[in-house]
């Protein structure tokens, strides 16, 4: 797994100027908070007003050229209903981004969006960057959860905050090109999140002992 | 010709001893000589400065041209006589010198009005005010505006000024002309002329934001900054040469991931492992190869350019050639011949053993541990089959899932992609099966 992360940075010849990064990112969230769309925007510019809900983890990827490096994501939309919850773990174990999306038109959505991050905090790569994403901010008339509100929670737990809304397409891309800015891009950088040491609960250790990669 | 008397100007036909007006050059020159004959070197100064006068009247243009063609009536005449005579076969004669005579006076003629041009061009172009009077006051600065007030046709298409169409002044040589005449220059596309190091925006202006913003210029100084522009564009033009190149260099690039791809899929297939299969690597073979083909190509079209033997150009190209070839050769040719589908059973097959090996030896030693375990609790452990229906397991959709994705990314050639999700059917699998076991035990 560790294998294609941020193999082209290491290529021999050495030949490509800018630097090529790739990141593992999963989007995690109550399920219809837009986690689909917010990555149908940000990969393909499309929106659909009546998104089908995810099964289980979509797979995606999208390239975002920085100054000096060209960062790819490969994304893991993962479904919000809770039966697929046994799911996540797979997908945010090993990434070095999240992106927790809640509702800002829904109090409980943003409940569940805390849970989230907390659930990273403990089981995830210690070194991952997480963003707070207050989705549908287009519907800031109906708003249930206060702008300055969430902020406060970002900051006092460090993550990257922005709202957005994937209809209008505003912040979508702000909010990665704001993890690609954060994540640390030196050589094998990319790698530093699965490598590096991670905390792991009971459960876990049982199970890397039987990693064989 | 005037003389400076004490306090007022004369002028005429003035004796230059007497300074009487003599009406006519004629009267003048018999009065010299009647009355101031002992001054004949004053007359012939006299003479000197009328014939001068004389020439500089009469040496406009129409000299110039007229000489050329006295020059072009000779010649002609002399070839004439050429034929008239019997010409041997095998005399030649060269008429690049007469062709350099004749085209050298006429580019002197462009090429300093060009300049001239340009050196205005320049000074309009630094430090142009952007409010309009302020603009109108500078351009009038570095060119001086006709005056305007006796023309009353346009010079151009004679069409006659009115409330409706105004005089107008062209910025570089400050001749009158009407709107319908007059041509606009952008002030972007003047200021890259001026200074080529200024990247011109690629976007060529439109027409409305041009007459709005740019200079307003008579054809004839159009034509020659356009000429001009022409001449800048052709020297900083990519040759055939340079855009081969280039075409070959990016394929080069693309090939390189590739060659690295292929070698990460090849080690993999004699690894054993299953992420890719022997018709995937045989697909991104073919690609390396079909790339090979277009470096060969345009190698072979540089070097088949033409070029005088021994110069440098000549060298170059097949210096260019060589190392596509040798680039060819040592990295895209040289790829790791790909197993057979037997070999790759063959090793699939002892990893499996190995890993079946290890998986008894476990099952085994679980086995032990549950005896002990029995033993010390005694048989009352009930096993609780729990029968978990396996067709609405997350885990088994998900898998399913990936498979889809696998094969789409397959058919697109993204080996990178079907690597991660490879690698992540893998884990879900390894996923499953653990599961399985929590719920056996």
């Amino acid at each position: 797994m560790a294998t294609n992360r941020s193999g082209a940075a290491q290529r021999p010849n050495g030949a490509p100027q800018t630097k090529v990064c790739q990141f593992k990112l999963v989007l995690l969230g109550e399920s219809a908070v837009g986690k689909s769309s917010l990555v149908l925007r940000f990969v393909k510019g499309q929106f659909h007003e009546y998104q089908e809900s995810t099964i289980g983890a979509a797979f995606l990827t999208q390239t975002v050229c920085l100054d000096d490096t060209t960062v790819k994501f490969e994304i893991w939309d993962t479904a919000g209903q809770e039966r697929y919850h046994s799911l996540a773990p797979m997908y945010y174990r090993g990434a070095q981004a999240a992106i927790v999306v809640y509702d800002i038109t829904n109090q409980d959505t943003f409940g569940r969006a805390k849970n989230w991050v907390k659930e990273l905090q403990r089981q995830a790569s210690p070194s991952i960057v997480i963003a707070l994403a207050g989705n549908k901010s287009d519907l800031a008339a109906k708003r249930m959860v206060e702008f300055e509100e969430a902020q406060a929670y970002a900051d006092e737990n460090g993550l990257l905050f922005m709202e957005t809304s994937a209809k209008t397409a505003m912040n979508v891309n702000d909010i990665f090109l704001a993890i690609a800015n954060k994540l640390p891009k030196s050589e094998g950088g990319g790698s530093a999140g699965a490598g590096g040491a991670r905390r792991l609960g009971d459960a876990e250790q049982a199970r890397s002992s039987s990693c064989c990669k | 010709m005037a003389t400076a008397n004490d306090d007022e100007i004369l002028e005429g036909f003035l004796c230059p001893i007497c300074k009487a007006d003599l009406k006519s050059a004629s009267q003048l020159t018999s009065h010299f000589e009647s009355l101031h004959s002992e001054e004949q070197d004053v007359l012939r100064s006299l003479k000197e400065i009328f014939g001068k006068a004389k020439k500089i009247i009469l040496n406009n243009d129409d000299s110039d041209l007229k000489e050329t063609f006295d020059r072009a009536l000779k010649f002609s005449y002399q070839e004439h006589r050429y034929l008239d005579e019997e010409q041997s076969i095998g005399v030649s004669r060269s008429s690049t010198d007469y062709l350099k005579g004749v085209r050298s006076a006429r580019l002197e003629r462009y090429a300093t009005e060009t300049n001239k041009l340009l050196i205005r061009l320049d000074k309009l172009v630094c430090n142009m005010p952007s409010d309009p009077n302020q603009r109108k006051l500078h351009e009038q600065e570095v060119v001086p505006w006709l005056d305007g007030s006796s023309v009353k046709l346009c010079p151009n298409c004679a069409k006659t000024f009115n409330l409706t169409r105004r005089k107008h002044h062209c910025r570089l040589c400050g001749s009158i002309l009407c709107h319908d005449c007059s041509l606009f220059l952008d002030i972007n596309v003047a200021r890259a002329i001026v200074d080529p190091s200024v990247a011109q925006t690629s976007n060529p202006p439109d027409h409305e934001t041009s007459e709005k913003n740019g200079l307003r210029l008579c054809e004839h100084c159009y034509n020659l900054i356009e000429l001009r522009k022409q001449v800048q564009e052709s020297r900083n033009a990519k040759t055939v040469l340079v855009t081969a190149y280039e075409q070959m260099r990016s394929l080069m690039d693309k090939a390189r991931p590739d060659v690295v791809m292929y070698e990460k899929m090849c080690q993999s297939l004699f690894d054993g492992e299953t992420t890719y299969n022997l018709t995937d690597v045989n697909k991104m073979r073919g690609r390396i190869g079909k790339l090979a083909e277009g470096i060969d190509l345009l190698s072979k079209q540089i070097i088949a350019f033409p070029a005088e033997p021994g110069t440098r150009q000549a060298r170059l190209q097949t210096a260019i050639r060589q190392a596509a070839a040798h680039y060819i050769k040592e990295d895209l040719l040289s790829l790791r011949k790909l197993p057979t589908e037997a070999q790759i059973e063959e090793v699939r097959r002892q990893r499996y053993e190995r890993a079946e090996k290890q998986i008894q030896m476990e099952r085994e030693r679980m086995e032990r541990q549950r005896d002990r375990m029995e033993e010390m609790a005694g048989p009352s452990v009930s096993r609780v089959e729990s029968n978990q229906d396996d067709d609405d397991n997350p885990l088994l959709e998900q898998m399913n899932i990936i498979r889809e994705y696998i094969k789409e990314a397959r058919k697109e050639m993204k080996f990178e992609e079907v690597a991660i999700l490879e690698t992540n059917l893998k884990e879900l699998k390894k996923e499953y099966q653990l599961q399985k076991l929590c719920n056996k035990s």
